[in-house]
């Protein structure tokens, strides 16, 4: 673990800090704070200050906390979460009355080892792993809480309606919006209240009216329900529509409406489609949604009125500010060289993983990243058309560009006659600003323009022995965090962090952060 | 993992093939580097500077001959090109330096200025100075901004102003560049330039030094010395946003620079009266190098977004890209070797195309006109620069009759040059040419370059009259197989459509340029693209004589009577354009000028416009103040898909005759001599490559795609 052992930013390296900077170019609001090592922690604080500096990020992570404290979400067992330690660490930083200093994440860090055994020790970690692991983390928190706010507020609406009319149109509601199953909490929550439940389709509500009725009832009703429409929640828009639909149009739960062309948000592919392609030691795509988005085929698209906003719902169910800001949609393109079919796949990411060579480019890694392959071989494509396995080609070009784009540089790859993990340290230059090449031509902001916001650097020889920095940008000033030291570095020094060809204790980019500028 | 298109090569060539044979690298000089070891930087990479090589052709009392200068670390070297291409003979090196404490990054030997007795080369450093050094008589004549009072940030590029034995021009890591006059003995005074600039540009600007001092701004330094000093000439800012200059390179005429910068701009400027003529940006990133085509039509710039872009000087835009490096381009360069074109009038005949001399006539009315302090810019003053560009320009560049790479008046030799190929050439692209509505005798054109990069590649491409010129037409996207990447493009010239663009872009541009708007923003550069619109929207390649003539009349009209009449309005602008007039008009309420002196104030030029923003202070006192340190990030969103940056599928993509891995580590340089190209390496080394003999190989007529 060399190089971890913390240093202590006392009073000096404040004062240091704030001189280089310039007190009047101290940027009135920002804060520096370096965070303490614990050992071996680097490669969380690196990923920590980078996503700090994410603005976006941060400022979700802010809004989030405060709609915490103005209890919206509820307060029940929600103080715990990697999301609130992570939210806690972020408003100490924004709330510290002096401009530089140094932070200990305590709790982050101890809640980051509880919920993720492999971090729960002293060794050395993987920064991107880390990464994959804390967004995974807030998306599923987000999920959750979107769920039970969605139960309660039925729950509330149901309470609060006292017709029959209402109890059975609250009934086809629940039965047209049960989306996720075994989720345990929300079970919990709707078995306390006797309300059916989120179930799949084919499980009937338990309440008394018969669930096959599925004519409306009452359509008075609809005055009362409007009243709901106030709220300002998607699903009591929803609800206020479907009750509004009128006789005779029955909702049919159009079991064939296959969500094809819905992208699946926060979905990220476990597997590779494309077996060349290398695995990273470390991401295994560890953000894997668990509840299936596929339930929206419940959804009937047959209904009009609904349609939608349900839809909506249903998207926006799994969708959380997370995929706002990092997720983008790739094409996974293959051509069967025998039939000639053309398959598109869609596939969501929330960075990119890319092979590096040495004296390379970023955006070369890119290009080479979405090349045409040819799967043959022991690789041959299971050809639907054909039946049969056929050579094709196959190629990947970015559909939909995410906010912030963050690209992950495959630096650690696994030597078959060392028997181990060896750090690749390659001379990969990146610059400022950046577009992509490789997108789709339907793409609809293809030619964004990115801007080099923050870089995680891997200091060291190899994955095991090694120490993560990280280097932001911040009001048009560049700053390495390295752990409990922060300094300004001139944009020319960057080329310190493209990595050295013959070094191999090289500090080398490992995850380069852009944002877009639009 | 198999690429498609692309051979994984690791392995380092030392011979390519191309068209005309076999190019080899050769032995060079035994004794080259001395220590025979690469070089490695000590410390961290950004500190480390290029290996540089700068290779002149002067008259100094030996044979003509080419000189070398080539710093690598910490030592300089100087020598006879000759020399090096000796292999079993000890390098002679002429003079030799080592310095302490800063290092050496760019160098420039004085053409001009060179004799048997003296031949000076200007030397820029790590911590801004720049020292002129005799490397006869290996004395260091004079050192400027020594004390980095001036400038404290690095020079990233030094050269001597052509024609001129004193003035030269430093360009630094900062934004800024200097103009200096050496035969001015420096002092340790600190330059104080005028308040109001002495040319607001688009997107730069440029001060003048106040040489006339009152007893209140006298400047006394700690050594109780009033004198003021002669030194820089002017201070030009580049860029708001702190942007650092690359590079940059005077035409083959001489009356324009062209500025390569970290913010992806590229500027070219005639540097005696600071106008700009045209401006480019880069796909993303910066550019890092530019190179001038022989007879000034082109200018060929390298970025870090891989490509290669060709940029038209007549045209103002851009109209080839090429993709081939794996990494950052780092230097490109036409070959003039190997650079076919017509002469001017056949050149405007069948292809409508002015040269430069056509677009700036030199007329004598400048000559008196100068800078603030009248005795710079001496090549304006030169009696011998002529107007007829090019023709004069090869004599006084002491071609011989052989190995003049270009001339005027016939088609562009080769030493060995085999007319047998030529006419082959001209068989084969005859057809290709009627293609594209050009008459099928219309003498053929190509420009070779080359380009080498950051991925240790060395990359020639070659473009000819159908990438030229088909690019206003047809509209072919790519020219290759392997990257059919967008393939619908509209029908009607892209450049129309990047013009029309232009002007739909243009329209939404605040014509006050709103007072709460950064300057760098829409205003600036959104107003810029309505100057560049020469052809307004022109395709056809017939009418582009008409258009440019026209335009021709209306800028030249004004270059002529450039900077006489403060209060003449622009009235010859774009016509189409009615919110350019708008923007004229803004322009010239603008420039009023305070001081009461009456030069300079480049009114009369549309591309011209002033910025009338404000800063955020506001104020008359800022309006003109720029120098906020803050980074004002351009609406870059704006320049896509206009002329200064058009779409990728709105230019052709070209694809390199060879691209091949010729060393371990990035090549930094690449310099084009008659018989072989020289590389550089950032280990410390030269390679170099000889070009085949036409007469061994016979010549085959495949035309480049």
């Amino acid at each position: 673990m060399k190089g971890c052992l913390p240093n202590i930013m006392g009073a000096n390296a404040s004062a240091a800090l704030m001189k280089e900077i310039g007190p009047e170019q101290f940027p009135p609001n920002e804060r520096y704070f370096g965070l303490h090592n614990f050992g071996n922690t680097c490669y969380c604080n690196s990923v920590l200050q980078a996503l700090f500096f994410c603005q976006p990020f941060r400022d979700r992570v802010l809004q989030y906390r405060t709609q915490q404290h103005n209890g919206k979400h509820g307060s029940n067992g929600k103080k715990d979460t990697l999301l609130a330690c992570l939210c806690e660490l972020f408003y100490n930083i924004v709330s510290q009355k002096k401009k530089c200093g140094v932070l200990q994440p305590k709790k982050f860090v101890a809640r980051l080892r509880k919920e993720y055994e492999s971090f729960d020790n002293y060794m050395q970690h993987d920064a991107h792993e880390l990464f994959n692991c804390l967004l995974n983390s807030i998306h599923l928190v987000l999920i959750e809480e979107k769920k039970a706010e969605r139960e309660r507020k039925r729950l509330e609406m149901q309470s609060s309606t006292t017709s029959q009319g209402n109890g059975v149109k609250r009934e086809r509601l629940s039965f047209f919006r049960s989306k996720k199953k075994e989720d345990k909490d929300i079970h919990t929550l709707s078995s306390k209240v006797g309300a059916s439940s989120f179930v799949p389709s084919d499980t009937m509500p338990s309440t008394s009216a018969a669930p096959d009725s599925l004519e409306i009832q009452n359509i008075t009703s609809a005055g009362s329900s409007s009243s709901l429409a106030t709220s300002d929640s998607p699903a009591s828009t929803a609800d206020t529509n479907e009750s509004l639909m009128g006789n005779g149009q029955v909702p049919k739960v159009d079991q064939e409406s296959s969500d094809e062309g819905k992208p699946q948000n926060g979905h990220l592919s476990t597997e590779e489609s494309t077996p060349s392609k290398t695995f990273s030691f470390f991401s295994r795509n560890k953000f894997s949604k668990k509840a299936s988005s596929s339930k929206s085929s419940e959804l009937s698209s047959s209904n009009s009125n609904v349609p939608h906003l349900e839809e909506e719902d249903e998207s926006e169910a799994n969708n959380t500010w997370i995929n706002d800001i990092f997720q983008g949609t790739y094409t996974t393109i293959t051509r069967c060289l025998t039939c000639e079919t053309v398959k598109n796949k869609d596939e969501d990411f929330l960075d990119l993983s890319v092979d590096i060579e040495q004296n390379t480019s970023i955006t070369h890694c890119l290009r080479v990243f979405s090349n045409q392959q040819m799967l043959s071989g022991e690789h041959k494509y299971s050809c639907e058309v054909c039946r049969s396995k056929q050579e094709a080609q196959i190629q990947m070009r970015i559909k939909k560009l995410p906010t912030i784009l963050a690209l992950h540089l495959k630096r650690f790859k696994y030597c078959d006659t060392l028997n181990k993990y060896t750090k690749l340290t390659y001379r990969v230059v990146f610059p400022f600003d950046l577009r992509l090449f490789n997108t789709t031509d339907d793409a609809s902001n293809a030619e964004r323009l990115y801007d080099l916001i923050g870089v995680v650097v891997h200091c060291g020889s190899g994955p095991y022995r090694g120490h993560y920095v990280s280097i932001v940008k911040s009001h048009d000033m560049w700053l390495l965090f390295d752990d409990d030291n922060v300094e300004k570095l001139e944009p020319s020094g960057m080329e310190d962090f493209y990595g050295v060809t013959a070094d191999k204790n090289s500090e080398s980019g490992y995850i380069l952060f852009y944002q877009s500028r639009e | 993992m198999a690429l498609e298109g692309a051979s994984k090569d690791n392995d380092v060539k030392v011979r390519f093939n191309i068209r005309e044979g076999i190019y080899k690298q050769m032995p060079i000089s035994e004794y080259f580097y001395p220590k025979r070891v690469p070089y490695v930087n000590q410390g961290p990479a950004s500190t480390s500077t290029t290996v540089k090589t700068s290779i002149t052709r002067i008259d100094d009392g030996d044979e003509d001959c080419d000189r070398v200068c080539f710093t690598v670390g910490r030592e300089l070297f100087y020598f006879g090109y000759k020399s090096l291409v000796q292999p079993s003979q000890h390098l002679e090196f002429l003079d030799k330096r080592t310095y302490k404490g800063v290092q050496p990054t760019c160098h420039h030997i004085n053409k001009f200025s060179a004799s048997n007795e003296t031949v000076k080369v200007a030397v820029g450093f790590t911590a801004g100075q720049v020292q002129v050094i005799d490397v006869k008589t290996k004395q260091s004549l004079q050192i400027m901004n020594e004390d980095r009072s001036v400038e404290k940030s690095r020079v990233t590029c030094v050269k001597w102003l052509p024609e001129s034995e004193n003035v030269l021009l430093s360009a630094h890591a900062s934004g800024n560049m200097y103009t200096y006059d050496v035969s001015q003995p420096s002092t340790n005074a600190l330059p104080i330039f005028h308040t109001q600039p002495h040319i607001l540009g688009e997107g730069y600007t440029i001060y003048a030094l106040k040489t006339k001092t009152t007893s209140s701004s006298t400047s006394s330094n700690g050594n109780g010395n009033n004198a003021t000093t002669k030194n820089p000439l002017f201070k030009w800012i580049m860029a708001t946003d702190g942007s650092g200059i690359h590079t940059f390179q005077f035409s083959p005429c001489g009356r324009f620079v062209a500025v390569a910068m970290q913010n992806g701009y590229l500027r070219v400027i005639n540097h005696s009266t600071f106008e700009m003529h045209g401006c480019m940006k880069s796909y993303f990133g910066g550019l890092l190098s530019c190179s001038w085509s022989p007879d000034g039509r082109y200018i060929v710039t390298g970025g870090e977004d891989d490509l290669v872009n060709v940029w038209s000087f007549c045209e103002k835009c851009v109209i080839a890209r090429g993709y081939g490096h794996r990494s950052w381009v780092s230097e490109v360069s036409f070959d003039p070797f190997c650079c076919f074109y017509p002469n001017d009038s056949d050149m405007k005949m069948f292809y409508g195309m002015p040269s430069v001399a056509d677009l700036y006539p030199k007329h004598k009315a400048l000559a008196g006109q100068d800078c603030a302090n009248n005795n710079s810019c001496e090549n304006v003053d030169n009696p011998t620069h002529s107007s007829t560009g090019m023709g004069d320009f090869v004599q006084r560049n002491n071609f011989s009759e052989d190995s003049r790479p270009h001339c005027n008046g016939e088609v562009g030799l080769m030493p060995h040059s085999n007319m047998r190929r030529l006419r082959t050439y001209s068989n084969v692209s005859k057809f290709s040419r009627l293609s594209i509505g050009l008459d099928p005798c219309s003498p053929p054109i190509c420009y070779r370059f080359g380009s080498v990069g950051q991925d240790a590649h060395l990359c020639l491409w070659e473009i000819d009259e159908n990438i030229l010129f088909n690019s206003r037409k047809n509209r072919p996207t790519v020219l290759t197989t392997t990257q059919k990447r967008r393939p619908s493009v509209g029908s009607g010239g892209d450049c129309s459509a990047a013009y029309n663009s232009t002007t739909d872009s243009g329209s939404e541009v605040p014509v006050n340029g709103s007072s709460n708007s950064e300057y760098s923003s829409n205003g600036s550069y959104g107003q810029y693209h309505y100057y560049n619109n020469i052809s307004g929207g022109n395709i056809d390649v017939s009418q582009l004589v008409t258009t440019a003539q026209s335009s021709n009349a209306s800028n030249s009209g004004t270059s002529a009577t450039l900077n006489l009449q403060k209060d003449k309005k622009h009235s010859r602008q774009n016509a189409s354009n009615g919110v350019a007039s708008k923007f004229a008009t803004l322009g010239s309420h603008e420039r009023k000028n305070k001081e009461g002196k009456e030069h300079k104030r480049n009114l009369s030029l549309p591309h011209f416009s002033f910025r009338s923003t404000s800063n955020q202070n506001g104020g008359a006192s800022t309006k003109y103040g720029i120098l906020n340190k803050k980074a004002q990030p351009p609406q870059l969103i704006k320049t896509l898909g206009t002329t200064l940056c058009p779409k990728l599928d709105e230019t052709t993509l070209l694809e390199p005759l060879v691209c091949k891995k010729i060393a371990q580590s990035r090549i930094t340089g690449i310099n084009f001599m008659e018989d072989c190209i020289i590389t550089t390496c950032q280990d410390g080394y030269l390679q170099l490559w000889k070009r085949p003999n036409p007469r061994a190989t016979s010549p085959s007529p495949d035309k480049p795609k």
